[in-house]
């Protein structure tokens, strides 16, 4: 029997740490979410210092924090957003998606994953880590450049992507048949077209039903909404990550804003301790042996980033430069390929290598993100400074 | 929406009948014959703003032909065209071409942060300076930006009449005026000139009413004659 004592203890540790980590990557310029992963890795099954007591608390944690991290992924754009991000960037959404899930899923396959493994890796090369990328925009003052709003709106379809796939992705992990399987996309169509419908003409509605003047009424009943929906959701078979980014969609205005507002610290809370809970589910000695995969994967995926970036930044008459910005900008993974991973890992139906991969994909993704971002342009000039001497 | 606050007219030089007449479609008013337009980007993306709101048209379409027609009679429209692009996630950024090749704008935050932008010489997709401003330093620069085009504006509709000018007079904060009224100014009665509006935030105020409560920031345009207005500065400053 574990005492609360111990457990408290245990608890407080693993936070303090995480802050400690956090203040570190901040300083050192690159996101805190690789070292959450190797918090977690040292903490877990076969690390450094194995962590008994809290495992229950840390694993509805970690829960809570994949749909916050969705709830909000929700609140950032608005239905009407959505609906003008897809409709101008839909093409540079579909070269993105092709060019970057094809990498995970070819990888998945040449290691004998079978479809599903293949799905998941697709999910997981495909979708740049839209925190990550916001920071590192912000952070570098390019809001103002002309490359980031297709930058941002390529980021815009990756979410609704997201909506479509991971219900696909909860109901193939779950086993389902090939009809089942077209019945859940049916009903994930149908139901993100409802939600749309409903948050672009009964947005205020929604809202109401969420919104109050006092905050702590306002932070329970947002709370609660988004855990009852992602509740539900995942009864009925849809993912609940995917009940909680629909109730973000549909929430809108002013109350979406003070929503982010009130939830951003409770996301970064419980979200560390999600990837903290994934590094812990991690074996840390598994990872050498899928290193080098994890290393072709990284290479390759930076590629046709950058290839999308160029190509979807060209189309608006963007220059060179601005365009290489614009793909080294949505290098960066982290959180969503986590979150799509942590899922196929919780089902038990894929490869027991996929969680190492994964991480270890992460891991490097999200440090060479915005190590690019910062570094693409003066090496660009650079290039270009040394080109026509050697012609 | 804040931004809205903080958009001061800009002005072409259109005769007035066709001020007056696009005035009406855009929801603007006429004042003393300046029209103060008030923009207001329904259309998100590239808009040419300011020929479909000289011509009432809405239409981006048609907004473009009206572009290329403007481009075709002879250099640069009579307006600036400003383009909004929204932000997904962000807010929006409004900017424009200057005539020396740069683009300079604003990007506004959802939350009602700005930041002031310039593109780069070298490279106009990039920014050379992002400059974070309050709401406050905002309203500053659009006060020291706009003012002087009212009063260069009134300047010119009075030369006709000999023996007028018009002054801007800041109402600086803990100045006697700092929260009282333009009634408490008895400016008319003590100096003969009036205060024909207040730019405040980036806002104009036509022909404030007596009861109009003035506070530290405000720029006052005043018109009188040349003794009036030395007397009004005076009054102003000392109370």
């Amino acid at each position: 029997m574990h005492s609360t004592a111990v457990s408290l203890i245990e608890l407080g540790a693993v936070c303090f740490g995480l802050g400690v980590l956090g203040r570190l990557a901040w300083r050192i310029g690159i996101s805190p979410i690789p070292l959450y992963l190797i918090g977690g890795l040292a903490f877990g099954h076969g690390g450094l210092v194995p962590l008994g007591g809290i495992q229950e608390f840390t694993d509805i944690a970690g829960e809570i924090g994949v749909i916050l991290l969705l709830l909000l992924l929700g609140l950032e754009y608005s239905a009407a957003e959505l609906v003008t991000g897809l409709r101008r960037s839909w093409m540079a959404g579909v070269v993105d998606l092709v060019l970057n899930a094809a990498p995970g899923a070819v990888a998945a396959l040449l290691l004998g994953w079978g479809p599903v493994g293949a799905l998941v890796m697709a999910g997981v090369t495909y979708i740049s880590s839209s925190g990550i990328v916001a920071k590192v925009l912000s952070d570098l003052g390019r809001l103002g450049n002309r490359e980031t709003p297709v930058v941002l709106s390529v980021l815009v379809f990756e979410d609704l992507a997201m909506a479509l796939y991971l219900p696909i992705l909860t109901a193939l992990l779950a086993g389902v048949s090939f009809w089942g399987g077209m019945t859940t996309v049916g009903i994930a169509l149908v139901t993100i077209t409802v939600v749309l419908v409903v948050a672009l003409r009964f947005g205020r509605y929604v809202s109401a039903v969420v919104d109050s003047p006092d905050p702590e009424v306002f932070l329970l009943r947002v709370l609660g909404a988004a855990l009852l929906v992602a509740g539900i959701a995942s009864q009925l078979q849809v993912s609940a990550a995917v009940g909680a980014f629909l109730l973000g969609i549909a929430i809108s205005g002013s109350t979406a804003e003070n929503a982010t507002r009130m939830l951003e610290p409770l996301r970064d809370l419980f979200a560390a301790l999600f990837f903290v809970v994934f590094g812990l589910n991690t074996d840390p000695r598994q990872m050498p042996p899928v290193l080098g995969t994890a290393v072709a994967l990284a290479v390759v995926t930076t590629v046709t980033k950058l290839a999308t970036g160029w190509w979807a930044a060209s189309r608006q008459g963007v220059r060179r430069l601005g365009r290489l910005r614009a793909g080294a900008a949505l290098v960066a993974r982290g959180e969503f390929s986590i979150v799509i991973a942590g899922l196929a890992v919780a089902s038990g139906s894929v490869s027991p290598d996929l969680a190492p991969l994964a991480t270890a994909y992460v891991l490097l993704m999200a440090v060479l993100g915005p190590v690019a971002a910062r570094v693409v342009e003066p090496l660009a000039t650079r290039a270009m400074a040394l080109l026509p001497q050697r012609v | 929406m804040a931004q809205e606050n903080q958009e001061s007219a800009p002005h072409g030089v259109a005769s007035r009948q066709e001020r007056v007449e696009s005035a009406r479609d855009t929801g603007g008013f006429v004042q003393n014959g300046v029209t103060w337009v008030s923009p207001q980007f329904h259309d998100p993306g590239c808009v040419a703003g300011r020929a479909s709101r000289w011509f009432g048209w809405t239409g981006a379409g048609r907004a473009v032909i009206a572009r290329a027609a403007m481009a075709w009679i002879g250099g640069y429209p009579r307006g600036v065209n400003v383009e909004v692009t929204p932000l997904p996630g962000i807010g929006t950024r409004q900017d424009f071409m200057t005539r020396s090749g740069r683009r300079v704008g604003v990007v506004t935050y959802r939350d009602g942060r700005f930041d002031l932008i310039i593109s780069q010489r070298e490279d106009p997709d990039a920014c050379s300076a992002s400059v974070p401003l309050t709401p406050e330093e905002s309203a500053t620069l659009a006060n020291l930006l706009g003012a002087p085009q009212l009063v260069a504006q009134l300047r010119d509709e009075q030369r006709d009449v000999a023996g007028i000018a018009t002054k801007q007079f800041p109402i600086v904060h803990g100045s006697p005026f700092d929260g009282r009224t333009l009634g408490d100014t008895a400016m008319r009665t003590r100096t003969g000139t009036s205060v024909v509006a207040v730019v405040r935030a980036g806002d104009v105020h036509p022909s404030p009413r007596p009861d109009f409560v003035f506070t530290g920031g405000d720029l006052l345009v005043v018109v009188g004659t040349s003794d009036g207005l030395r007397a009004a500065a005076d009054l102003l400053a000392h109370g």
